[in-house]
């Protein structure tokens, strides 16, 4: 089960945005290392660099330096099929809009996966219905997602997510198209899968959200920062405020 | 792997999914298909049927005549022969053509008919090879033609042309009956073919075997024969090789004394100049096909651009470049697939009805509809890689980003 062994690590990740002559530096050097079993929250403020910083250890984006290292392979040497592949195999992304395809019926957006995957046909609907019903929507499997709810549309996502029996888990505000209280059962979905030894990564602005990880990591301006860190930094922070006001 | 299937199965559901748009785009590739159609299968008709008119012999045979008779009175039996053993040479049937005085004897028969008792006929003295020519015009409707064995025993038989058995006995059918002809009794065993075209001449005519019409009516020796090829391709050479024959045995050389006609030199020239035309036209007809493509380029990559996002998702989800380009090339593949099918459907409905209307005979070939068949495939190949590879290279970040 959970060990120490490390799942993915991040070192010295740079990564600027240019539009023509202007350039917008977004990661600057960012170091981070998940392990097995982790639930690691990424907390940031829109801006900070937080869905750029996921895209890249979904290997959706490159960085412009810096080494990643998934599951001991260095994602940077592989060739744009083999990072489809080991997508495919070792990740599964949540998105806050869902990311449905919004034709397909449920069951055939949970199939998907398996079909870009190299899974024995036969296998593929037991696995998908299997997947189905773990997130209690077994009787949904033929809607199309306008035919759902938003919580429901976020469940479906997670047994699309989890069909290819994934290392990963890689969440982008998995809550923030839903209200409240949909939200709170879909973070208690991922609650279970980590104690089941499922290793996540979310990124979200939202504290509470965040509450539900076993670590938090805070990212501003594109500098990540432990929670000590960044408990320290506002301390100072605050004090420097006040004594300014002091000043006054 | 990624399965067929399910491939060919979203690109339908994605198809689908913009009916209407499918149909228009479609609509460019089944003009196109069916022009081409409509063109070659209207031009193949027509063409068909001038060459029968031109051409009631067909292209198959070559006529010898003999021009200066103080050179050479007629051919003999060996040099008949001589004609018959060149290489490519089915066989020979000399045309002796006389007018005859007949007599119908139905005093002889049982049967009862109206008509003339005596008048004065044409008369074809034909070897076996007249009824064996490729031209199924020169075919026997009743009966049966002039055999070898009767060439060989100059018995005495003889065919009735098609008009000349309606005028002597209207619908009354007299195989087995006995016409005289120059006081010798000839038995009547079949009825030739209606012929239409050019060469009508047995229409209205009495053909026995030549050697009968040798022996027994002393009509002299043939001064022309039909030379009938084994196949189109050695007609060059046999055309040669009779030549020097003819050149021989008129011990002529300047070729004054003697012609050869071929029918296959002037359905040669109709065909050159039909082809021409119709290589035109079809030319024309590539032309709105390639326009269809246009269009379907166009809407592939209007698709691309408003799929992106799923395009990224696809990515997200593990697609390989390869798999997102099969998947938008099987989508331009079926569009010009099925307005191919649909295209040859309305074309040889096309063409059908311009034969209704203009009146030739309805023809198709298979060879054209496969042709039509795997341009559409091709059109959809072509025009779709673009759009197709676009689609692949896009960049899993900026496609999801695009929502």
């Amino acid at each position: 089960m959970s060990n120490d062994e490390i799942l993915l690590e991040l070192r010295d990740i740079k990564k600027t945005y240019r539009m023509g002559e202007v350039s917008f530096p977004v990661l600057h050097g960012i170091s981070l290392s998940v392990k097995k079993g982790e639930f690691v929250s990424i907390l940031g403020p829109s801006g900070s660099g937080k869905s750029t910083l996921m895209n890249i250890i979904g290997f959706l984006d490159k960085p412009d330096s810096g080494e990643y290292n998934l599951l001991g392979r260095a994602v940077s040497s592989l060739s744009e099929r083999e990072m489809a592949k080991l997508r495919n195999e070792t990740i599964g992304f949540i998105f806050q809009n869902f990311q449905l395809l919004p034709r397909l019926s449920s069951i055939d957006n949970v199939l998907l996966p398996l079909f870009y995957g190299k899974v024995p046909k036969k296998e593929r609907l037991p696995r998908a219905k299997n997947e189905l019903a773990r997130v209690g929507l077994s009787e949904k499997t033929e809607n199309l997602p306008k035919q759902l709810s938003g919580g429901q549309q976020q469940r479906v996502a997670i047994a699309r997510a989890l069909v290819t029996h994934p290392s990963l888990l890689l969440c982008d505000e998995p809550t923030g198209a839903l209200d409240r209280n949909t939200g709170t059962q879909i973070m208690e979905i991922f609650k279970e899968l980590n104690r089941d030894g499922m290793t996540i990564v979310m990124i979200t602005h939202d504290r509470r959200i965040a509450a539900y990880a076993s670590r938090t990591v805070h990212i501003i301006d594109g500098n990540l920062y432990s929670a000590e860190e960044y408990d320290a930094m506002m301390e100072k922070d605050i004090a420097s405020v006040e004594g300014g006001n002091a000043h006054d | 792997m990624i399965d067929f299937f399910s491939m060919v199965k979203m690109s339908f559901t994605n198809l689908k999914n913009n009916a209407m748009r499918t149909f228009l785009t479609m609509l460019g590739v089944i003009i196109g298909i069916a022009s081409v159609i409509a063109l070659l299968t209207i031009g193949q008709g027509v063409t068909n049927s001038v060459i029968d008119k031109i051409s009631g012999l067909g292209g198959n045979n070559l006529t010898v005549s003999i021009n200066n008779r103080n050179v050479k009175k007629g051919f003999s039996e060996s040099e008949l022969q001589r004609f018959a053993d060149i290489d490519g040479v089915s066989g020979v049937s000399p045309s002796l053509t006389a007018s005859k005085m007949i007599v119908l004897m139905p005093e002889l028969t049982t049967a009862k008919y109206d008509g003339i008792y005596t008048t004065s006929s044409r008369i074809m003295g034909v070897s076996e090879y007249y009824f064996l020519s490729s031209n199924n015009q020169k075919g026997v409707a009743y009966g049966r033609g002039i055999s070898s064995y009767d060439i060989a025993y100059s018995t005495n038989v003889c065919v009735l042309g098609y008009e000349r058995w309606q005028k002597l006995y209207g619908n009354y059918l007299p195989i087995g009956e006995t016409i005289k002809i120059e006081n010798v009794e000839f038995t009547v065993i079949g009825i030739m073919n209606k012929t239409i075209g050019l060469d009508t001449s047995s229409n209205n005519a009495i053909l026995v075997p030549y050697s009968s019409a040798i022996n027994s009516l002393k009509t002299g020796l043939p001064t022309s024969i039909d030379v009938y090829f084994e196949s189109a391709e050695v007609s060059d050479s046999v055309i040669v090789a009779v030549d020097a024959l003819c050149a021989e045995l008129l011990n002529s050389s300047d070729g004054k004394d003697y012609s050869l006609v071929n029918q296959k030199e002037v359905t040669d020239v109709v065909l050159t100049v039909t082809d021409l035309v119709l290589g035109m036209l079809a030319g024309i007809a590539v032309i709105s096909l390639i326009v269809g493509g246009i269009g379907i380029m166009n809407m592939m990559l209007v698709t691309v651009t408003e799929r992106t996002a799923e395009i990224g998702l696809r990515k997200a989800l593990g697609a390989r470049p390869s798999v997102i380009l099969s998947q938008f090339l099987t989508e331009s593949v079926i569009l010009s697939s099925i307005g191919g099918i649909l295209g040859i459907g309305l074309g040889m409905l096309i063409s059908y009805l311009a034969s209704l209307l203009i009146g030739y005979t309805f023809t198709y070939s298979v060879s054209t509809i496969l042709l039509a068949a795997v341009f559409s495939v091709f059109v959809g190949i072509v025009f779709g890689i673009l759009p197709a590879r676009r689609a692949a290279a896009l960049n899993p970040i900026d496609a999801l980003r695009a929502q």
